[in-house]
């Protein structure tokens, strides 16, 4: 695959958008995260931008534990997710903070923390497939769909990070349904508050 | 709903300049409205809003709304008909003049994309149409007849002009003189621009043409008709100042003048006895269609422009410093010059912020003109003779909250107007003016401005409150609810002493909607009633929410902040007998937000007395950390619909605490003052 555009790496994906590059319609862009355990795989259409978990979070009392609270990025607050991406990790531990991969999701943005960015992939319409129930129960989140990187579902406009090479199954989340399930789960008052 | 179609940046522009349109139209048309009964329309408010319409058409049909352009090109042509005196000015023309406006709005709100548009557009046409059936045609020339006229004077007039001519030559106790002037070619245009300004303040000026015997050389002559009630001598003395001649346009000795104005000069406001006056101002304003977007001045965008070149500099200068650095030529006292610039930068910053802040606010006066078209709709609907009285419109909130005001004061002078104010007998029965009255008043207190509508009505019967609360089982029968727990009642979802809801304030809807609204706007309710007198509800929110002094106080690990301008004082929790005989209920932070508290210690706990009217709580807190200008940004999804949550406020250095809001601490602290309360 030499000669051709290589896909963003990590370093280039931090700090900045996370456009698609040109590619045959035929073709589906992903994102890569997690780590050694578990990987998957977000479509790039979906992400709005890849930065790093704030250090300052605001935590926001009553809310269900996957909202770890507010984080200010540039000029606005966006809350902050993590549906397990991220699970495991210490924010107090030195090192950069984890990434937190940022989308749109009503008339905002949400940021979900994840562990690592393994990078992106370009994979041919057909490697998406539908998920078994194995894989969607396997993985505990929204799965709708599943990436199979087995050399017969690849072509030659391919391209996937050496990393993840050898897996051939990865789960593809559904962000968005996951965030609808959360808000649907949000309290409308304090947890001390009382109802009208 | 069907979605807006998007729009490009000169479409933007256009829906703001096309809401000053709409807006100018308005507020000539509640001017209109005010006429006592009879009165003739002044001419230069017809023509302001037959103007108006002409160029919102124009506008329109270039950036791509023909539904705006034709609705426009429609209410001119009765505006036209109505300034050339061939249509009587009365309560059926202005209601579809009115309803005219309304529907432009809804046009350009929804792009033209609304799927009922264009079946009230052929319903409103159809309207005109029956209108303009009416029209009489005016024999002018039966009128100049009588008098000393240059026919070729006569010949250039428009039409308009010679409607105008006619009416000051026919009114009584009015005159049509011709001034004459002439001034310096190369400056005549000013030179006359200041005459017609002298003039009009003396008169109606109906047309000025050059005049061909003052042509050539460095000059340049105009004749100018102006009609006016000044006495001959006076008119003689005043007009023909400043170097030019004046001379009254007379009857002619063989016609004389018309014994009798022609049926066109009989044109009147013909309005129904149950119209309401109301001295909301008519004053052209900014925003409105465009919704989201706001009018900026010149000055404040140069302003703007010149902090963004400071800016600039400041950045060069902080460029250069870090270049030094870099190549290893900084100064010894780089550390020193380096603060200096990092601190003009954050002054430059502050000023942007501030002048950006100070953009959002908006006056109230846009809106107070919407809702004197809301009275005398609603008022001529029920045929009831109301009195508007607005006072305090000047008041400057954040544009936001502007706009989030206008549909719970719509609703509450609906209200007023349905359920309030008593039918005209009934009000002489009870001794009081046949009129009624609203009273719309704004005025700011501190960091929030309270509005008021106010009725001098029959007041709430608290009799049929109770009646109406027991009946649904929200009292016991023997349940003797306090003056707080009545006015609660009326704020529950569905309640309405009214069985059936009516088409003007009923459509299920009640003060629960107010209520919610206001709340979405952080801002609280209040209702003061006394039988017989009248109901005063005032609506308190906060002039902006996009940034606010704060108290910072800490609970638990983590800090949060309130608004200082709704917190009366601080006291230690161990010394409450500072707050005098009537100390506030008392609210515990922890246990409202569900974390545990400071592990007690030698530190006192705090109480903070948030005060909003005559509401108080104290928020007892772990630590009372600082005061601070914070800035405030919205929760984003998910977390904004925590009540209890005004936003996020910014701290400086990447942090952010929650702003709390205090109505709905106020809330908890009246709940916990009822007996038997948390």
């Amino acid at each position: 695959m030499s000669g051709r555009r290589e896909l963003a790496t990590e370093d280039a994906i931090f700090g900045g958008k996370v456009a698609p590059v040109a590619t045959r319609a035929t073709h589906r862009e992903l994102l890569l995260v997690g780590g050694p355990g578990h990987i998957l795989a977000i479509p790039i259409t979906a992400i709005e931008e890849v930065t790093r978990l704030p250090r300052h979070i605001t935590r926001v009392p009553g809310a269900p534990p996957s909202l770890i609270g507010l984080a200010k990025w540039r000029a606005r607050v966006v809350p902050v997710v993590d549906l397990g991406l991220g699970a495991g990790r210490d924010a107090s531990l030195t090192g950069p903070p984890p990434p937190l991969i940022l989308v749109p999701f009503e008339d905002g943005r949400v940021g979900f923390v994840v562990e690592r960015i393994l990078g992106t992939c370009r994979v041919p319409e057909g490697a998406i497939v539908e998920p078994s129930p194995e894989v969607a129960a396997a993985s505990g989140l929204d799965v709708v769909s599943v990436l199979e990187l087995v050399p017969e579902r690849l072509d030659e406009a391919s391209h996937v990070p050496p990393s993840v090479r050898e897996r051939c199954r990865l789960p593809i989340v559904d962000l968005d349904g996951a965030l609808r399930r959360l808000a649907a789960r949000m309290p409308a008052r304090f947890p001390g508050a009382h109802a009208e | 709903m069907s979605p807006s179609r998007p729009v490009s940046d000169a479409q933007s522009e256009f829906l703001v300049e096309s809401g000053d349109l709409v807006d100018r139209i308005n507020a000539r048309l509640l001017a209109l409205a005010e006429l006592p009964p009879g009165a003739s329309p002044p001419p230069e408010t017809l023509n302001e809003i037959f103007r108006a319409a002409h160029s919102l058409k124009g506008l329109a049909g270039m950036f791509g709304f023909p539904l705006v352009s034709g609705l426009s090109h429609e209410l001119e042509s009765l505006l036209d008909s109505l300034r050339l005196g061939r249509l009587p000015l009365d309560r059926d023309v202005v209601d579809v003049l009115f309803d005219g406006v309304d529907l432009l709005t809804t046009l350009l709100e929804k792009r033209e994309s609304d799927p009922d548009a264009s079946g009230a557009m052929d319903e409103l046409t159809r309207r005109l149409a029956r209108l303009r059936e009416g029209e009489r045609e005016v024999d002018r020339a039966r009128i100049f007849v009588g008098y000393v006229l240059d026919p070729a004077l006569l010949a250039v007039l428009s039409e308009y002009e010679q409607h105008r001519l006619g009416e000051n030559l026919t009114a009584p106790g009015r005159a049509v003189w011709e001034v004459k002037a002439s001034f310096d070619l190369m400056t005549f245009d000013t030179g006359l621009l200041a005459a017609l300004e002298e003039l009009r303040a003396l008169g109606e000026v109906v047309a000025s043409v050059p005049d061909p015997e003052v042509i050539g050389g460095d000059s340049i002559g105009f004749k100018i008709l102006v009609g006016t009630a000044l006495d001959e001598p006076e008119a003689r003395a005043r007009l023909g100042a400043s170097g030019r001649r004046a001379e009254r346009v007379r009857p002619t000795m063989l016609g004389g003048a018309p014994s009798a104005p022609p049926p066109e000069a009989a044109a009147s406001v013909d309005r129904a006895p149950a119209a309401p006056a109301s001295p909301v101002a008519p004053r052209a304003a900014a925003g409105s269609a465009a919704g989201q977007a706001i009018r900026v001045d010149l000055p404040r965008l140069d302003a703007m422009l010149s902090l963004a070149s400071e800016l600039l500099l400041s950045r060069a200068e902080i460029g250069r410093l870090a270049e030094d650095l870099r190549t290893g030529q900084a100064a010894a006292n780089v550390g020193g010059e380096l603060w200096r610039a990092s601190q003009l930068l954050e002054r430059r910053l502050r000023s942007l912020e501030e002048l950006i802040l100070d953009i959002r606010m908006v006056s109230l006066e846009r809106l107070f003109e919407r809702l004197g078209r809301v009275v005398w709709r609603v008022a001529g609907d029920l045929r009831k003779d109301v009195e508007l009285v607005s006072r305090g419109a000047e008041t400057r909130l954040d544009k936001l909250i502007v706009d989030g005001l206008a549909d719970p004061l719509m609703h509450l002078i609906r209200n007023s107007i349905d359920h309030g104010l008593e039918p005209g007998e009934e009000r002489a029965g009870a001794g009081k003016r046949a009129k009624g009255q609203i009273v719309l008043e704004a005025r700011q207190q501190g960091g929030h401005v309270l509005i008021s509508v106010e009725d001098d009505g029959r007041g709430i019967d608290w009799t049929s409150v109770r009646a109406k609360a027991a009946e649904r089982g929200w009292l016991g029968a023997a349940a003797e609810p306090g003056p707080d727990e009545l006015v609660e009642l009326l704020f529950r979802p569905g309640f309405s002493t009214r069985d059936v809801a009516d088409e003007v304030s009923g459509r299920g809807v009640g003060l629960d909607v107010v209520r919610s609204d206001v709340d979405a706007l952080h801002g609280t309710v209040r209702v003061d009633s006394r039988r017989g007198a009248g109901t005063r509800v005032t609506l308190t929110v906060p002039m902006t929410l996009a940034r606010v002094r704060a108290l910072i106080v800490g609970v638990g690990d983590q800090s949060y902040a309130l608004p200082l301008d709704a917190i009366e004082r601080s006291v230690a929790l161990d010394d409450l007998g500072a707050l005098g005989d009537e100390p506030p209920a008392l609210v515990d932070l922890a246990t409202l937000l569900d974390v545990p508290a400071r592990a007690s210690g030698d530190e006192p706990r705090w109480v903070v007395v948030l005060a909003l009217g005559r509401e108080r709580v104290g928020v007892v807190v772990d630590a009372v950390e600082g005061q601070q200008d914070v800035v405030v940004r919205e929760v984003g999804p998910l977390v904004s619909g925590i009540r209890g949550i005004a936003g996020a406020a910014e701290v400086g250095e990447g942090r952010t605490l929650l702003l709390l809001e205090p109505t709905v601490l106020l809330a908890e602290g009246a709940r916990a003052a009822r007996p038997g309360g948390a």
